[in-house]
């Protein structure tokens, strides 16, 4: 599977100026790239800062630590950590994804020890009381998406690719996300998302991208507006620090209840 | 044999703070207060009648890691005063370990706490710590426990073992205090069938995911935390004034499987156990049920949950009592999703038999960064009375029946 993969991409990263190319093949090759790129890099860690802000101009904030795991043939493995509010202090999420298939998750809650499954049906729902849906900040895997190249165009200074993903996996709530990619970077600057009636919900900005390990661009910076109800999300992420030596048992249900 | 314990917590509680001022120490924990109100007078004229009954708890927790996170020394100490019942005025060491982190292994030593269990209605299998009853009749709180707990993982599951030194004992109300038995229980001199608290106890568990399932299995050996409790007639008849139960620990054998599993909207959720040891024969209990969840409900990020369990319990009536043989829970959980993180959860143990009932409310709201609100009630419906003088009664929560509470806590974290 992973080779067939493989193969395709390659193909498809040979034509990506190539001549008779539909929309959705493009679409595909430019995602391929952007997914070729994001490979490789085994294992990370950082620091996420994430501070709500209310219509009203209220604001609050979550501090939380993620590390992930990269598997390969299957979906990455996640664990997150709160480290505020005070409350929720010490609390983890485990996810096991797996692509298409539904994923794994499990919730930790320090207090009582006790790690309870939680159900992954519920994709669109609201994480943490943020304008982030637990379909935004999942792992991103390819065959997760069709989808189909749009436009060229100038978004600010960044000569971008438009290309419009439509979600393969069951329970999202969206009809679409039309997606500008950066072509120096091959990474993301802005994500228009779509409701189930087809209108535009959110959108998402990406800035202050930063090199690592001279192979890895990350966005240091995620901004989330909820244009129906006016709230936004801003989320930094800081710190990354990759090839940690992680083991699958650090990602396991067990690790969690030594997790802090 | 108590102030051992106590006086080698101490020694050991010395010995971290002298080996932690070497270096930093994370300190967390909270403090809250606690402003129950009883709706009605108690059934027993020697129990406090005050409506309002204020108290309050303090919890820090202290962390120290070395070499980059491999070993940790965790204390958790923890203390309650309270205004009406003077065997809720306690405190504890919920834990005090020494915990190193393998490569596909652990090793906790000391004072901890140790949760098994999936279901929501009761805590069956969950048996390695005493339940700390005083603190909450729903049994999830728990006194720390003394510990050499191996786990090693492998590509078949995790293997536990533990060895549990020292036994301790269930906490009860006093005679004055509310949410009590129809006789109080003295807490202070319990029975022994022919051991003392410092009789080890060993437990061991293997647990494993199989894709969308949880399972693990589980067999403890040693004293069982549940006591019988056994009344002593010195020729008098039973009276509020002297009158007591004496809790009666057994040495018990106890086998248990526990599993959960999430497939779409459904999470299913089974504890089942048979135990030896207790009561005239050995015998079976079982909790399993499901929750099944609404996403986004009322065109809202509000997720609503409906639980359902049925609870069966086969043990006999000089076995340790419970008020769970056979009933049916039903509650509905609400995340509102927002970003105070307001919950609410309510919920109805019904008694198929005698119809009695505990209903449950629990409410929480953040206020602030380090501030959180919790509701909580619990009533008791068509619970039977009874005349103590001529016997107990059947159903043990006949000393509860006007014991219905509502309670806000304020809790500051730190």
């Amino acid at each position: 599977m992973k080779n067939m993969m493989l193969i395709i991409v390659l193909l498809l990263s040979v034509s990506v100026d190539g001549f008779a190319q539909t929309a959705e093949e493009k679409g595909y090759a430019i995602q391929a790239e952007v997914n070729r790129r994001d490979n490789g890099f085994v294992d990370s860690m950082h620091e996420a800062y994430m501070t709500l802000r209310s219509a009203q101009g209220e604001e609050s904030t979550r501090l939380f630590i993620v590390k992930t795991l990269e598997v390969e043939s299957d979906g990455d493995k996640e664990i997150g950590v709160f480290q505020s509010p005070a409350d929720v202090r010490g609390t983890a999420v485990l996810t096991h994804s797996h692509g298409l298939e539904p994923d794994d998750q499990w919730l930790y809650l320090p207090s009582l020890k006790r790690v309870k499954r939680i159900s992954t049906v519920n994709k669109s729902g609201p994480f943490v009381g943020s304008e982030f849906a637990f379909e935004d900040i999942a792992s991103w895997e390819l065959e997760k998406y069709t989808y189909k190249y749009l436009r060229d165009e100038m978004l600010g200074e960044n000569d971008t690719f438009v290309v419009e993903n439509t979600p393969a996996y069951e329970y999202s709530g969206y009809t679409r996300q039309v997606e500008w990619i950066d072509k120096t970077i091959y990474q993301p600057r802005r994500i228009d998302f779509y409701d189930r009636k087809n209108e535009l919900l959110k959108t998402l900005t990406f800035s202050d991208y930063e090199l690592h390990i001279d192979r890895f661009w990350k966005a240091g910076k995620l901004v989330m507006t909820n244009h129906q109800n006016g709230k936004s999300t801003e989320l930094l992420r800081k710190n990354y620090k990759f090839r940690n030596g992680f083991s699958d048992r650090d990602f396991s249900v067990d690790a969690l209840r030594n997790i802090r | 044999m108590k102030f051992c314990y106590v006086a080698n917590c101490t020694i050991a509680l010395l010995a971290t703070f002298f080996s932690a001022t070497l270096s930093a120490v994370e300190i967390s924990g909270y403090g809250l207060l606690d402003f129950r109100l009883y709706t009605q007078s108690p059934s027993y004229a020697v129990q406090n009648d005050n409506t309002l009954n204020p108290s309050m708890m303090i919890q820090p927790e202290f962390r120290h890691e070395w070499n980059s996170g491999s070993d940790r020394i965790t204390f958790i100490p923890f203390g309650r005063v309270d205004s009406q019942d003077k065997n809720r005025t306690h405190f504890d060491i919920r834990e005090l370990n020494w915990l190193h982190l393998g490569r596909n292994w652990d090793l906790r030593v000391g004072v901890g706490k140790i949760f098994w269990g999936a279901t929501e209605s009761r805590h069956l299998i969950d048996v390695i710590n005493q339940v700390d009853l005083v603190e909450n009749l729903n049994g999830q709180e728990k006194l720390g426990q003394p510990m050499v707990n191996l786990n090693y993982s492998t590509d078949y599951g995790n293997f536990s073992l533990f060895y549990l030194p020292y036994f301790r004992d269930r906490t009860f109300p006093a005679r004055s205090g509310r949410l009590r038995f129809e006789l109080p229980v003295d807490s202070k001199d319990p029975l022994f069938d022919g051991f003392g608290r410092w009789h080890p106890s060993f437990a061991g568990r293997w647990n494993h995911t199989f894709g969308l399932w949880d399972i693990g299995l589980s067999h403890f050996w040693g004293v069982g935390r549940e006591p019988s409790l056994r009344f002593f007639d010195e020729g008098v008849l039973p009276n509020q004034n002297t009158s007591v139960l004496m809790p009666f620990y057994e040495l018990i054998h106890q086998t248990s499987i526990d599993i959960q599993g999430a497939v779409d909207n459904w999470l299913w959720k089974l504890e089942a156990m048979t135990r030896s040891g207790q009561g005239e024969n050995r015998f079976a209990a079982v909790v399993a049920g499901f929750e099944y969840t609404f996403y986004g409900v009322l065109n809202s990020g509000t997720d609503m949950g409906v639980m359902l369990e049925y609870l069966y319990d086969g043990r006999d009536r000089t076995a340790p009592p419970t008020p769970f043989n056979n009933d049916l829970f039903f509650g509905v959980r609400l995340n509102f999703n927002d970003a105070p993180d307001t919950q609410l959860v309510v919920s109805n143990t019904i008694d198929l038999e005698t119809r009695a009932s505990i209903f449950r409310l629990n409410a929480s709201r953040r206020l602030q960064e380090k501030w959180k609100i919790e509701a909580e009630s619990t009533l008791f419906l068509n619970v039977n009375a009874n005349d103590f003088t001529r016997g107990q009664s059947k159903d043990i929560l006949t000393g509860m029946r006007k014991d219905d509470y509502i309670q806000i806590r304020i809790i500051r974290f730190f």
